[in-house]
């Protein structure tokens, strides 16, 4: 056996079984962590009791469930999922576009939710229905980029980027034409704090409702990894290794479209996470998909979980999460940047 | 002669209007070098495009192995023929030895986990090329002589016979361009095929079993070195002057008057 092998093979493992241990301990801390403290060790007794390894302690279970389970446990649960789908998003987008500064609002996703969330605000109609119109808004916008980019002529990233870019600046137009029309005394305020993002409203629910969507998408961009380092090197390299250029890029554009638009109809708008992930883990298990697409998904659920950790407990009242993942992703961006530059300069 | 690419007058026209390519036909099978000559914008990497099933002609057709082009899956093509592109660059730290594994995605599929037996024959194939020392190096950094033997590793891990290399030469340094044409000969004794675009006349005079000649969208001449690349074919293809000196082996190297 190679030693090369080996050797690759035990780091790859040594560093995910650190990611996935960092990812039980940032939930854990988070579970304890809040208006309400708990100490890890309290976490730690519930969660064996729960296992039926020890008795529960009477006087305290029905606290620690209604808060750990009904109201901790969906926020990270969310933070988890919805951080890692973002992540995996971004990765997976700059593969296709062979860009280090591609992430899930390239094609205008995000542009399109927003819109979406703002007309059903203004609407005045349910929070299932601002979900469902984000999710259509996202999706709507990445298609309707995918069209423009069609009336250049031969489809290729560039006409793609282009299509996307056009296609978010409406969207981005059309969201202020409503922020404009609303009501500035509670629509405005609302559109606002939708566009900050939070997971605070995110139910127990919707989340086992939608994670078992949002891990398919990742899955099967996990799985079209191997191609997707073909697309990394070029259209022309992809195509003479076998691959089938248009349908992979349009069917990981869709993955990522489909994952993202769902977590950001979940949790409003929540940036960076989905360019700087990416980034970090690629440092980690370097650029090949396989690896690099698990290694995104967990580094951004640990970081999401982390950044709403902290949106919830910093302050006596909630800080809306886009603005956490701003404020430290920028910070972390640019030393991860210092490091990544080497690799595509 | 059945492992052929062959290529049967083929036309392609740009966006422009322009016809780039107007009845062009080149073929090359295992055990041969054919060099393809001609100016910029001469359609030489819209020929190999079409060849390798990148493009699709208006008129004309791409035959492998005897049989249509547009009647073979990409992977099946993929086994057969590999493809170099010119001056390659990657947007990610890929490791050489990532890149060299890449090649393996035809055969094994897309889902076959990378397993020791893949590293240790990338490794073999970075050695017999003389750049083992560079498999865990990044991709990104190392020098575009080694790019092109990383990227002639990977066609060879692709197991195809039949190599197309747009422009192999170019940036390379003279050494780097040398030991590249020593390599192709190799390849070729042990029965590989390469059709490469080349702007270097001796290279082309020196290591090619024939020398196709792109001029107006036609292949102009092809044929021996001997037969096809003279002071004339150089005027015509590039519009300089030549005089053609003759090496004691017979060899023609071109001066500019």
């Amino acid at each position: 056996m190679s030693r090369a092998y080996s050797t690759d093979r035990a780091r790859t493992l040594l560093l995910f079984l650190g990611l996935v241990a960092a990812l039980v301990a940032t939930a854990v801390l988070a579970l304890s962590v809040g208006r309400y403290g708990f100490s890890v060790g309290d976490i730690l007794g519930f969660l064996a009791s729960r296992a039926n390894l020890t008795a529960p302690d009477p006087a305290r279970d029905d606290l620690l469930r209604n808060i750990l389970v009904e109201i901790r446990l969906p926020r990270i649960l969310a933070a988890a999922v919805i951080g890692a789908a973002l992540s995996v998003a971004g990765a997976a987008y700059q593969s296709v576009f062979r860009n280090p500064l591609a992430s899930p609002g390239l094609l205008g996703a995000l542009g399109g939710a927003s819109f979406g969330a703002a007309l059903a605000l203004i609407l005045g109609l349910s929070w299932v229905a601002v979900q469902g119109f984000a999710f259509a808004g996202g999706i709507g916008a990445v298609a309707l980029g995918v069209v423009v980019a069609g009336l250049f002529g031969e489809a290729s990233t560039i006409t793609l980027i282009l299509g996307g870019m056009i296609s978010g600046a409406f969207f981005t137009a059309a969201l202020s034409i409503l922020k404009y029309a609303a009501d500035p005394y509670d629509q405005l305020p609302a559109i606002v704090y939708w566009l900050m993002g939070s997971l605070a409203s995110i139910s127990l629910t919707q989340i086992l409702w939608t994670a078992p969507l949002m891990l398919a998408g990742m899955a099967a961009l996990a799985l079209l990894g191997r191609p997707l380092d073909a697309l990394a090197m070029g259209e022309d390299e992809a195509r003479g290794l076998g691959v089938p250029v248009a349908a992979l890029r349009y069917g990981a554009i869709a993955a990522a479209t489909f994952i993202s638009a769902l977590s950001v109809s979940l949790s409003g708008m929540i940036g960076w996470i989905g360019l700087f992930a990416p980034h970090f883990a690629r440092l980690m298990v370097g650029p090949g998909n396989a690896r690099l697409l698990p290694a995104s998904a967990l580094v951004g659920a640990i970081f999401l979980i982390a950044a709403d950790t902290l949106a919830r407990s910093c302050t006596r009242t909630e800080i809306p999460i886009g603005i956490i993942t701003e404020l430290l992703g920028i910070p972390a961006f640019i030393l991860v940047l210092r490091r990544a530059r080497k690799g595509w300069m | 002669m059945t492992a052929r690419l062959a290529a049967h007058a083929l036309v392609f026209t740009r966006e422009q209007k322009r016809r780039v390519l107007d009845g062009a036909t080149l073929a090359f099978g295992p055990g041969e070098i054919v060099s393809l000559l001609g100016a910029n914008g001469s359609g030489k990497t819209t020929l190999l495009r079409l060849m390798l099933g990148f493009l699709r002609p208006e008129a004309g057709a791409v035959a492998l192995e005897g049989r249509d082009l547009r009647a073979w899956s990409r992977r099946d093509i993929a086994k057969r023929v590999a493809y170099v592109a010119q001056n390659h660059v990657a947007p990610f730290p890929y490791r050489v030895r990532d890149v060299v594994l890449l090649g393996r995605l035809p055969r094994a599929g897309w889902l076959t986990p990378v397993t020791g037996r893949d590293f240790e024959s990338a490794d073999a194939l970075l050695d017999q090329l003389g750049i083992l020392s560079l498999a865990e190096r990044s991709y990104t950094e190392v020098s575009g002589g080694e790019r092109q033997l990383v990227l002639i590793a990977r066609a060879l891990a692709q197991g195809a016979r039949l190599l197309v290399m747009d422009e192999p030469m170019a940036g390379l340094d003279y050494g780097a361009q040398i030991r590249l044409m020593r390599l192709l000969q190799d390849l070729k004794q042990k029965g590989l095929g390469v059709l490469l675009s080349t702007h270097h006349p001796e290279h082309a005079f020196w290591a090619s079993d024939s020398i196709a000649l792109l001029e107006q969208g036609r292949i102009a001449a092809n044929g021996a070195p001997h037969d096809v690349l003279n002071a004339e074919a150089i005027e015509r293809l590039y519009r300089v002057q030549v005089k053609t000196l003759t090496a004691p082996d017979g060899r023609h190297a071109f001066l500019p008057e």
